[in-house]
């Protein structure tokens, strides 16, 4: 009998330990400093196997923001890696079980290529140390203007950190370390994801393999105007250098509201007529109201990850609704394989809001 | 023997662990494994616009889209590889949904369908949609777009069309899915929903392309209770080109309306008894239709019912086949469906007249004398179809002869003015009695009252 119950017992606990597992948050605790720093970037006269290979780096660092952040996720792994040296497995969506991407995507397929894609540049954001510069769009990111240098991580050419500050280790300095309990966008340490000045609810592994109940939660506004503008939503940042798409002064036709001219983003899908399509959201990826990691929405409370929505400033559309940051299969690094809709798959995130054009 | 043995000594036990197991793999292989996505597909993959095999494709996006993919519509930020399309456009379209164009000849960017449904298509392999007396009434000849049939005032001076400035007025009224941004083409049609009609020939209610536009988010006619049949028990369908033996819509042997929808529903919901709509071609309001009441020939009503509608000859009608056979054991009381008359998009002829009804050909060349009397002869007996000599689109039989004739002869100048006298006389128009509404006063004191319509 009591052998029959330890068998019970430790499938609960397998069970229990793959379902509630913690993962670390953003600072960095309890491992030693020379798990990510060097004083000489040297050892024993030369450098260790695990150090990157064209150091020394600056903060006296092991690698930089890609040598640490490459890997293979595995969801109890304690750092996010946004680049795999081997393809990932990003399922549909990935979202799905056996997947092991997180939130970002990555940049795998932006250096490596995709059987999706025939154009490599368009699966990623082409940041510089991973990818060339864009053979078509050049350093100008479509609804911006020139760059004038090839994106990076962080900085004043990057996504990460102080954008007001150029190097990727200058414009984050200290976040990694920096107390991170309130995510308020005062600091670096204190953003989303260190994109500075943005907030939101981190999942606590980034995202790998997200349900309704274990996601980021967007910061999104429901805007009043398309000039209406806050600039601690995700939308925002991607605007900073993709303004036409936000807030170019031509989203909208006339007042802020359909006809859209270009998609909306900072939009809460509440302002629609209660019997649209657009109530029925998620459409085929879930029961009605039920929050969706295949075309997420933002809220302006973002507190705690919402496993439902209502239709009260939870249903805001974002940019990364649709993409990706880092980079997908799919062409324009957008979550699913839209190009290949409705052929090559019957996967359209598109219909989780547009439900009755499926 | 305790509890747990004699589970254990009848077997229980072993089945209860193994279960548990079993519960526990099943779990765990869910959690492990991807879920297959397979998404059944929705109303726009149904439709001939979203559809994977014959859907959109426009020439222009070489950069893979998928064929019945949204992007050969919408762009969704109006920049295609970090180049501005030209727009953005209303609902992120690839261009100008409508121009406000106010009457035809049209150009193809005065209107994004038109820039598919035209003859210089930017859809893979062009589209042809030949006008509805070609696809369900089997006459060829005609216009092989939407675009050409809305021009066809190129090749006819007395060529109509539906307006569409006039439309888009109408919706933008009257509808509450339209706004000021819209296109004319949706008032009638949902792009998202539409299906291949255009070859589905003899059973167009299943891939009916009209949504109501109080309905606007279904389409009509493919469900019960939204076919001609339904609407009426006495619709008989008219001949097919070229046929004694077959019907239209496309030529079957069904006769009832059942594989047609519900046009009458359909067209009455704008052009009904208490709309008032204004036709920017004819320079006037459209006449008021009531396709719903009945009464007979002495009816009364704003405007009066119909008798190509729901309402009857009171004593007789005398018509050619298949009404006069119909195997619907009826020869009176028939009801019409709009589309036996009246093309939707455009037509050589006027009031959108076509070109070919219940296999006649109908050419009519203006609307003053009798023109529109070669409409009415595809249906009605005129005198040749009487048997009487050198009477095509003649109409003195049934107007002085035929038994329930309204009129009696020798009093010629009353109607025909003056020459009157003596054989041949002058045709009247027939517009002057026989439109929609219209009943006989134009007679004055000859007038009957009887219903002409």
């Amino acid at each position: 009998m009591f052998g029959d119950i330890n068998v019970v017992k430790f499938w609960i606990i397998v069970l229990s330990l793959l379902l509630f597992s913690a993962v670390a948050k953003a600072k960095i605790v309890g491992i030693p400093c020379a798990s990510c720093h060097t004083m000489h970037y040297s050892q024993n006269g030369t450098i260790l196997q695990e150090w990157g290979s064209s150091g020394p780096y600056k903060a006296l660092v092991i690698n930089d923001c890609i040598g640490c952040h490459t890997g293979t996720n595995n969801g109890s792994n304690t750092t996010p890696y946004i680049f795999s040296s081997s393809a990932p497995n990003y399922g549909e969506t990935g979202t799905e079980a056996g997947t092991n991407t997180l939130a970002g995507g990555n940049f795998y397929w932006v250096v490596n290529g995709s059987s999706w894609v025939t154009d490599a540049d368009r699966t990623g954001h082409n940041v510089e140390g991973l990818a060339n510069v864009d053979q078509t769009l050049g350093t100008t990111p479509p609804g911006g203007t020139d760059l004038g240098h090839q994106l990076t991580c962080a900085g004043k050419y990057g996504c990460h950190g102080d954008r007001n500050i150029e190097g990727d280790f200058e414009a984050l300095l200290g976040a990694h370390h920096a107390d991170d309990s309130v995510i308020d966008g005062s600091t670096v340490g204190k953003s989303y994801r260190f994109l500075k000045g943005i907030v939101g609810y981190e999942d606590s592994d980034w995202e790998y393999q997200p349900d309704a109940f274990h996601h980021n939660q967007y910061k999104g506004v429901d805007r009043a105007s398309e000039t209406d503008i806050n600039t601690s939503t995700i939308s925002y940042l991607c605007a900073e250098c993709h303004g036409d798409f936000h807030n170019g002064d031509d989203v909208s036709f006339g007042s802020w509201g359909s006809p859209w001219l270009r998609h909306p983003t900072d939009y809460d899908m509440s302002h629609t007529p209660s019997g649209s399509e657009y109530r029925q959201y998620p459409g085929q990826y879930g029961s009605t109201g039920q929050y969706s990691v295949i075309a997420p929405v933002a809220s302006e409370d973002v507190s705690q990850p919402k496993s439902t929505v209502s239709f009260s400033k939870d249903t805001i559309v974002t940019c990364i609704s649709c993409h990706r940051a880092h980079g997908t299969p799919y062409k324009y690094i957008l979550r699913w394989n839209y190009y290949g809709w409705p052929v090559q798959t019957s996967v359209n995130g598109c219909n989780a809001c547009h439900t009755a054009k499926d | 023997m305790d509890g747990q043995y004699k589970l254990r000594s009848m077997g229980v036990m072993p089945v209860i662990r193994r279960r548990t197991k079993i519960f526990l793999i099943v779990i765990l292989i869910g959690l492990f494994i991807s879920p297959v996505w397979a998404i059944d597909p929705g109303p726009y993959r149904l439709s001939a616009h979203g559809d994977a095999s014959i859907g959109v494709k426009r020439t222009e996006r070489t950069d893979g889209y998928a064929r019945g993919n949204c992007a050969h519509c919408h762009e969704q930020h109006g920049v295609i590889g970090g180049v501005s399309n030209g727009g953005p456009y209303a609902f992120a379209l690839f261009s100008t949904n409508f121009s406000g164009a106010s009457s035809a000849p049209y150009s193809a960017s005065n209107d994004v369908c038109f820039l598919c449904h035209g003859p210089s298509s930017v859809q893979e392999g062009g589209i042809i949609n030949y006008d509805y007396s070609e696809t369900y009434g089997g006459y060829t000849g005609g216009p092989s777009t939407i675009l050409d049939a809305f021009n066809l005032v190129n090749t006819s001076s007395v060529a109509s069309y539906h307006n569409l400035k006039d439309i888009y007025n109408f919706a933008q009224n009257n509808f509450s899915f339209f706004t000021a941004s819209s296109n004319p083409c949706v008032a009638c049609h949902n792009p998202h929903l539409v299906k291949r009609i255009k070859t589905n020939q003899t059973d167009p209610a299943s891939y009916t392309v009209v949504s109501l536009p109080s309905a606007h988010n279904t389409l009509w006619g493919d469900d019960s209770g939204e076919k001609m049949s339904d609407f009426t028990n006495y619709y008989q369908a008219p001949y097919y080109y070229n046929s004694s033996t077959s019907y239209e819509p496309g030529g079957s042997s069904t006769y009832n309306g059942s594989n047609l929808p519900d046009y009458a529903t359909f067209c009455t919901a704008c052009h009904n008894a208490t709309n008032t709509i204004y036709s920017s071609n004819l320079g006037r309001n459209l006449r008021q239709i009531d396709w719903f009441s009945g009464g007979g020939d002495s009816a009364s009503g704003t405007p009066l019912p119909d008798k190509h509608g729901k309402n009857s000859a009171t004593v007789s009608v005398h018509l050619k086949n298949p009404f006069a056979s119909s195997q619907l054991g009826i020869t009176l009381g028939f009801v019409t469906s709009c589309t036996d008359c009246h093309e939707p998009h455009g037509s050589a002829n006027p009031f959108l007249i076509r070109r070919e009804v219940n296999g006649t050909i109908v050419s009519i060349s203006g609307t003053d004398s009798n023109q529109i009397g070669y409409l009415c002869r595809a249906c009605h007996k005129d005198d040749a179809a009487f048997g009487l000599s050198g009477g095509e689109n003649r109409w003195e039989y049934i107007h002085h002869i035929a038994d329930d004739h309204p009129y009696i002869e020798k009093q010629c100048g009353s109607c025909h003015g003056s020459g009157g006298g003596g054989g041949g006389k002058p045709p009247i128009s027939c517009l002057n009695c026989h439109k929609h509404g219209s009943d006989d006063s134009w007679a004055g004191y000859k007038a009957t009252g009887r219903i002409c319509f």
